[in-house]
């Protein structure tokens, strides 16, 4: 089938001085981020850094108590809920699925910021979804319920409700939590695959530091809801930055092809 | 499942198999709950004591449409408990079934619940206290068939349900889901307890409030048609128009704002829609338990579980079905009457328990 997937031109995502407080705890300090169209960066960070935070206040999600958020040349603040939505699009940390819908109708779910509000998804709705669900390869699944997928291909069902979206800008909470290694790394690689295709946008928060550093451009490691440290992986990871911010005793490794690898490794081995 | 050729289709189409298209009304589904409701239409305009006849009731069907005159041989007594007798009689049985499917159906995608019924806001409660103090107070007033028992269930309704809504929104952080159930068991218990005390105070009004509390159609007439079909009609549009959104609500609050939609607003109107709808229907019908469970239950079971199938068939079926109940509540133990009430909870009661213990495999 020669379904072409929109192709949305790459947007820029700047975070300019953003600070965020639940109930009068502050959960982001002034916080600066800047995203090249087509960029992947990469938020690193011990649990309640502020990582998924920071994602919640690109997509609009959380009200900011200073700062300002812009994709391309809109401030999300003027975008509403349904403008952000076409622009921005989510795969959760813990996706919350309704486990006797049909792939079909779940991946469908992700054309509502294009449907009319109370309408129905008309013919380019349903080429997209066709188009997304061909992509991702589960266009032999598309009748199933989601309780009855694998952990795998219900995480390509997530990926595909915001592909659907056709949103030009990506975020991914821990997009690869709960999978095993060998997802782990197929997850990413689509992931990566699409941006390039699509020239998307992503940002991701992630646990794995190893991941992280081969998958983005750019890290930014947040520490008590700021900024502690951002650049290439190689100047992000470090055995100082680490220790400092995760409390955790690690080796940096770097393979033949100037990759950096982070290897968790005990104070003292053992004794024997 | 069926494999898809994906060469053979045409570019940019989908294509043809049952998977890949989406839940939506097909006409074999719609034509199906029709028949079944024509069906149960034309029992409940034959079956009872008096044999009518099918070409006679037909026949006087027929004459009272635009431009057609036609003699339909029934007697002017037989013309009137046609008339007077069982056609309000099943209109209104179908009327308060299909709201109160609708409305359980509704509440269960907005509640993310399975167990969630039409009665879950304390539109039951306050309903019985609103008939009660109208029972105790008026008592002249609220012996007639329209008189103003109906209108005190309705404003009891409306005041229990709107003091849960007022009651979950300062409960819970934004408005979750969970605290406006809390308020409605705190309402429901607090109407329910003021409606004893003014029972055992009155005891003379007992037998009249039970038996509406067990639910009767009994009294139907054209006049409880016409009071209660405005409100029935704009319930059954605005849930209707929202039964796409429904299946969004079914990702969850923070999912379905990412999808640019505002879940606090959605359930808001889907609460007020279902809850009109409920308090009229009760007004007039008592409180028939299990429908709003029964029937939407029974639609996933063999339609989908898509709320854009769901919220129409069950409007359908629940019709259809409040329908038989009633034929069976009339007739089982003729020339006595069973309160209607207890039969559906006599179906009801088995096939709660049923969802109970596949909805931990299946719904959530």
């Amino acid at each position: 089938m020669n379904a072409v997937l929109e192709t949305p031109a790459g947007l820029a995502v700047r975070v300019r001085g953003v600070s965020v407080a639940y109930d009068g705890v502050p959960a982001l300090r002034s916080v600066d981020l800047t995203v090249a169209p087509g960029g992947w960066v990469c938020l690193l960070g011990a649990n309640g850094a502020g990582k998924t935070t920071l994602l919640h206040t690109i997509g609009g999600l959380v009200s900011l108590a200073e700062g300002d958020v812009s994709l391309g040349e809109s401030a999300v603040a003027s975008l509403g809920r349904r403008g952000v939505a076409r622009l921005v699009a989510r795969v959760p940390q813990r996706p919350d699925v309704p486990p006797a819908m049909t792939v079909v109708d779940y991946v469908l779910l992700g054309r509502t910021p294009h449907i009319p509000y109370l309408g129905v998804e008309g013919p380019s709705d349903l080429r997209a979804v066709a188009a997304v669900l061909e992509r991702l390869e589960l266009t032999e699944l598309a009748g199933r319920r989601l309780e009855t997928l694998s952990g795998g291909e219900l995480q390509r069902a997530v990926v595909a409700v915001a592909l659907a979206q056709e949103a030009p800008v990506l975020l991914l909470d821990e997009p690869t939590a709960a999978l095993d290694v060998g997802h782990q790394l197929q997850v990413l690689e689509l992931i990566d695959e699409l941006r390039r295709e699509r020239s998307l946008t992503v940002v991701s928060a992630m646990h794995d530091l190893a991941l992280a550093g081969q998958f983005a451009d750019e890290l930014v490691l947040l520490s008590d809801g700021r900024v502690a440290a951002a650049g290439s992986p190689r100047s992000v990871l470090t055995q100082d930055n680490i220790e400092r911010h995760y409390g955790a005793t690690v080796r940096i490794v770097e393979d033949g092809d100037g990759r950096v690898l982070v290897l968790p490794s005990r104070r003292r081995s053992s004794p024997r | 499942m069926a494999r898809t050729n994906l060469a053979e289709a045409p570019p940019g189409s989908l294509p043809k198999s049952a998977g890949l298209r989406p839940s939506r009304l097909r006409p074999g589904v719609v034509a199906a709950a029709v028949v079944v409701l024509l069906l149960a239409v034309a029992a409940g305009l034959l079956i009872g004591p008096v044999h009518l006849g099918p070409g006679r009731v037909l026949a006087s069907l027929a004459d009272r449409l635009p431009f057609v005159h036609l003699r339909s041989g029934l007697s002017p007594t037989d013309d009137a408990i046609l008339w007077e007798l069982r056609a309000p009689r099943v209109v209104l049985a179908g009327l308060v079934g299909a709201t109160l499917a609708m409305s359980g159906a509704s509440y269960q995608g907005v509640f993310r619940n399975p167990l969630a019924d039409p009665y879950l806001l304390g539109v039951a409660a306050g309903a019985g206290l609103g008939a009660t103090i109208a029972a105790v107070y008026l008592p002249a007033a609220a012996a007639g068939a329209v008189g103003i028992l109906p209108a005190a269930a309705f404003v009891g309704g409306l005041v229990a349900a709107m003091l849960t809504y007022v009651l979950g929104r300062s409960g819970g952080p934004a408005r979750s889901a969970g605290s406006l159930i809390l308020a409605g068991v705190a309402v429901a218990s607090l109407f329910t307890a003021a409606q004893t005390f003014l029972q055992q105070a009155h005891v003379q009004t007992l037998r009249q409030v039970y038996s509406w509390i067990l639910g009767t159609l009994g009294t139907a007439s054209w006049a409880q048609v016409r009071l209660i079909l405005p409100y029935v009609a704009v319930s059954a549009f605005a849930l209707l128009l929202h039964r796409r959104l429904l299946d969004v609500m079914g990702v969850g609050e923070e999912e379905a704002r990412a999808l640019g939609i505002n879940p606090a607003r959605v359930r808001a109107t889907i609460v007020v829609a279902a809850t009109l709808g409920t308090a009229a229907a009760v007004s007039v019908s008592g409180l028939i338990g299990f429908v709003g469970i029964i029937v939407p239950h029974t639609v996933r079971l063999i339609a989908g579980t898509s709320y854009r199938l769901i919220v129409p068939l069950s409007i359908l079926y629940g019709a259809a079905f409040l329908i038989l109940a009633d034929i069976v509540a009339r007739t089982a133990a003729a020339p006595e009457e069973i309160p209607i009430g207890v039969i559906t909870a006599l179906i009801g009661a088995p096939f709660f328990l049923v969802v109970l213990r596949s909805s931990s495999r299946s719904f959530r």
